[in-house]
């Protein structure tokens, strides 16, 4: 155990004594996770405040638009409105609801209209179905108060307008109420995903790219040949060498863990209420990612490959397992793809921490198959290292 | 012609190792394609909502809810999946977006217009999809409520039936039948088809005109990656120069007939070719997948002026730096933040308004935001002028800097 650990040590304060290196592992994650934070939703992440944002334009100004302008207002849609001028001139919209001019006194007449909702294209999808909910709400709102004002009404005359207003909406008889399963912290986007996403990231990113490039050019430069004639064995390099990587990766996730708990303190960032169980959660990551970066190491001779497969591979299993961007929004194949790779665990683990309060015990599956990961990278690990 | 002679030095090394070569286009292709997978119609358009729905009340009304979308194209996003009590547990373990719960009574609640309740159980790890199914329950309510107003009378004749242990007569049943048929023929014109619908597109298909270049995703991610890449690119090239200085290739080469000016003459020209070359090739390969890049001669000028801005500003930084390592690290940190910040990830509307004066003063920003109104606005010479001078002013101000320090640094002997 003692050369195991010796091995361990003298891998971490080389990779300390590289500035580069330790640039990866704590500058860049925390402007990363600072970023895409601010441009994902901030520090705002209760559930509730999650907001798909909507312009209107409103063409008509009769009653009825007016109407249907207020039913659409409510939680989970910001509405701007604006007129067809300042339409023009606005470069920031994101879906505009377009309502055309002769709308109210159409509707009142039983006359077909068409309301268009524009969408900037590669804005959110989700998003977009939100706001197109609320608009099918309106307008059957709309339509049922209009049926309760024709009440009396010839079926070739059109509604007043009078008619329209007077129609008092008593409660609706069927009401929807909503919860949110589990303790529901904090839901994913803003820091509640740039934090645990960059973490999982740059742990996985320095693990690929140093820990693989340094074995890689110790195998090139014969340092492990000399290695196996000191007096240990193949196996406690291989353990030696995974546990130097895994120091590293430990030292990474204390500081964001650390991060995250100063950012909550300060600044009210919502990262959940488990600080210490996700540190032990990404520590389990740290042994997953630790042996598969000595594999990557072991199958190229030349360190600059191996870091830019390390780079390459890393950023996939990001992009693929929902550091960048909620799992959520990625089609099915893809979410599918995402419980493949052990960057897709990992973030299931933490977002049931973070959004649904679950302890580390109630993580069953997520810690399973991170185990079954980490215990078939170390195999490969052992198996890509040649010392003879 | 010495300076020449070094050029063709670097860009026989670079073909020398192709594969070395080819690493350096895949990131910036790799990330395009990733966004342009998720982002785009492989994967947007598939997204589905997965629904459990806990039915206590299994009667017709609970049925006719179910079906109640919103719209054809909400309907076939939703994967509805019954579920018995062990819904909460399935929501808890977060198997779906949402959980929507029908009582036991609640058909004969409504029939006889007592207030009842749909309850909503949602997934707090995922932001929108449950909302969509939130606001979907919503119009079903809507709907229900408000043929409760219109129906009333009618619905609680149909109450009394359900509730009756004798079968209805004839004439009770015509009588509900009439008076839903009256009703109904009376408002015909506001439900059949219904008064207002609406219309969803996307605007590139809005405004298209004819000019404008055919709407293709990866046209959104690729020309950010792009300068990203070349960006890395023209740190290879750079980081030569600090290699060539602690390998003593300098001084080896001083003591020919080779003077410092050459030198960085040779090694500045080298890096622009590079770079230039690297983009025109991402460009290409973006051709292949269908970005169309506009106006060619104008696409041409935005990537030597890119070529130029990254170049430029990579040479400066590599002025200013002792070695290898120290450049490794200021270089990745200035592309990474700069790209972060110029728009190479996220549009810049996407971005909090605190920034955007910030991303403006990046050099990426202007390089990015040139090729957009190329590849989606599909502008010319004219809408890209301001992006063309700023790229080709601050990059040749940054390599005529660079190159003088780097060239009296040398002549120092401290490089």
């Amino acid at each position: 155990m003692r050369k195991i650990v010796a091995i361990a040590l003298h891998d971490l304060r080389r990779t300390l004594a590289d500035r580069g290196a330790v640039m990866w592992m704590f500058l860049l994650p925390l402007v990363f996770a600072t970023f895409f934070g601010l441009v994902t939703g901030g520090g705002s992440s209760n559930p509730s405040d999650a907001q798909a944002s909507l312009t209107v334009v409103d063409n008509d100004g009769g009653v009825v638009a007016r109407d249907l302008l207020e039913d659409l207002a409510g939680q989970g849609v910001a509405i701007t409105e604006l007129s067809p001028g300042e339409r023009e001139a606005s470069e920031d919209l994101v879906r505009t609801l377009v309502i055309p001019a002769g709308f109210s006194e159409g509707v009142l007449a039983g006359e077909q209209q068409t309301l268009r909702l524009e969408k900037e294209p590669g804005t959110s999808e989700e998003a977009a179905l939100v706001v197109q909910a609320r608009i099918f709400t309106a307008i059957t709102r709309l339509i049922g108060r209009t049926v309760e004002a024709a009440q009396g009404v010839e079926s070739t005359d059109p509604v007043s307008s009078q008619a329209f207003t007077d129609v008092v909406v008593s409660d609706d008889l069927v009401s929807v109420e909503s919860s949110f399963a589990g303790k529901a912290t904090a839901h994913p986007d803003g820091f509640a995903q740039s934090i645990p996403g960059m973490a999982v990231m740059f742990v996985m990113l320095v693990a690929l790219t140093y820990g693989a490039a340094t074995i890689s050019a110790e195998r090139a430069n014969g340092q492990l040949r000399r290695l196996i004639t000191a007096p240990v064995t193949k196996t406690q390099i291989v353990a030696g060498k995974i546990g130097g990587r895994w120091i590293v990766a430990a030292a990474q996730i204390t500081v964001f863990v650390l991060v995250g708990v100063i950012a909550n303190k300060l600044f009210g960032v919502q990262v959940g209420d488990r600080p210490f169980q996700m540190w032990l959660l990404l520590l389990l990551y740290g042994l997953v990612v630790a042996p598969l970066g000595i594999a990557v190491g072991g199958w190229f001779k030349d360190p600059d490959r191996a870091a830019n497969i390390g780079v390459m591979a890393t950023m996939a299993m990001a992009a693929f397992g929902g550091c960048w961007w909620p799992i959520e929004i990625v089609s099915k194949p893809l979410k599918i793809v995402s419980l493949t790779i052990p960057s897709g665990w990992a973030m299931r683990g933490l977002h049931g921490m973070i959004s649904f309060g679950r302890d580390l015990t109630d993580l069953g599956p997520e810690l399973l198959a991170l185990a079954a990961f980490g215990a078939v990278f170390s195999l490969l690990a052992t198996r890509s290292i040649r010392v003879d | 012609m010495a300076a020449l002679a070094i050029v063709r030095r670097d860009l026989i090394r670079y073909l020398r190792n192709p594969v070395r070569t080819a690493m350096l286009f895949a990131v910036p292709l790799m990330l395009s394609g990733i966004f342009a997978l998720v982002f785009g119609g492989g994967g947007a358009d598939q997204i589905s909502i997965k629904v459990l729905l806990f039915d206590e009340d299994e009667s017709l009304l609970s049925k006719l809810l179910e079906g109640a979308g919103g719209s054809s194209e909400m309907d076939q996003r939703l994967e509805v999946i019954p579920v018995g009590e062990e819904g909460d547990e399935l929501m808890e373990r977060g198997e779906a977006s949402a959980l929507i719960h029908l009582p036991k009574s609640f058909t004969s609640d409504y029939l006889m217009g007592r207030p009842t309740t749909i309850d909503v159980v949602k997934n707090p790890s995922e932001t929108f999809l449950p909302k969509v199914v939130d606001e979907g329950v919503g119009i079903g309510a809507v709907a229900l409520s408000a043929g409760s107003r219109v129906f009333r009378s009618e619905l609680e004749t149909i109450g009394g039936f359900v509730g009756s242990e004798t079968f209805p007569t004839d004439l009770a049943v015509a009588s509900v039948s009439t008076g839903f048929n009256q009703k109904l023929k009376s408002v015909e014109r506001f439900l059949m088809p219904p008064v207002v619908e609406l219309e969803t597109l996307t605007l590139s298909e809005a405004t298209k005109d004819e000019d404008a270049p055919e709407f293709n995703i990866l046209a959104y991610f690729l020309p950010g990656f792009s300068v990203m890449g070349i960006l890395f690119l023209a740190q290879s090239a750079t980081r030569d120069i600090l290699r060539d200085r602690e390998q003593g290739l300098v001084r080896h080469l001083l003591t020919a007939p080779v003077t410092t000016a050459d030198y960085v003459r040779g090694k500045s020209l080298s890096v622009l070719l590079v770079t230039t070359a690297g983009f025109a090739v991402l460009v290409a390969i973006g051709i292949a997948a269908g970005v169309q890049w506009g106006y060619a001669p104008a696409a041409a000028a935005m990537i030597v002026a890119s070529a130029v801005m990254a170049s430029g500003v990579l040479l400066l930084i590599t002025s200013f730096v002792n070695s290898e390592r120290q450049g490794d690290t200021l270089t990745t940190i200035v592309i990474m933040v700069s790209s972060m910040l110029g728009g190479a990830f996220f549009p810049i509307s996407q971005m909090p308004t605190f920034l955007r004066p910030i991303s403006a003063s990046t050099p990426v920003f202007w390089s990015v935001d040139g090729f957009s109104k190329l590849t989606i606005g599909g502008g010319g010479f004219a809408d890209i002028a301001i992006n063309l001078a700023v790229l080709i002013g601050v990059g040749g101000l940054c390599m005529v800097f660079g190159s003088l320090l780097l060239q009296r640094k040398l002549a120092r002997g401290v490089v």
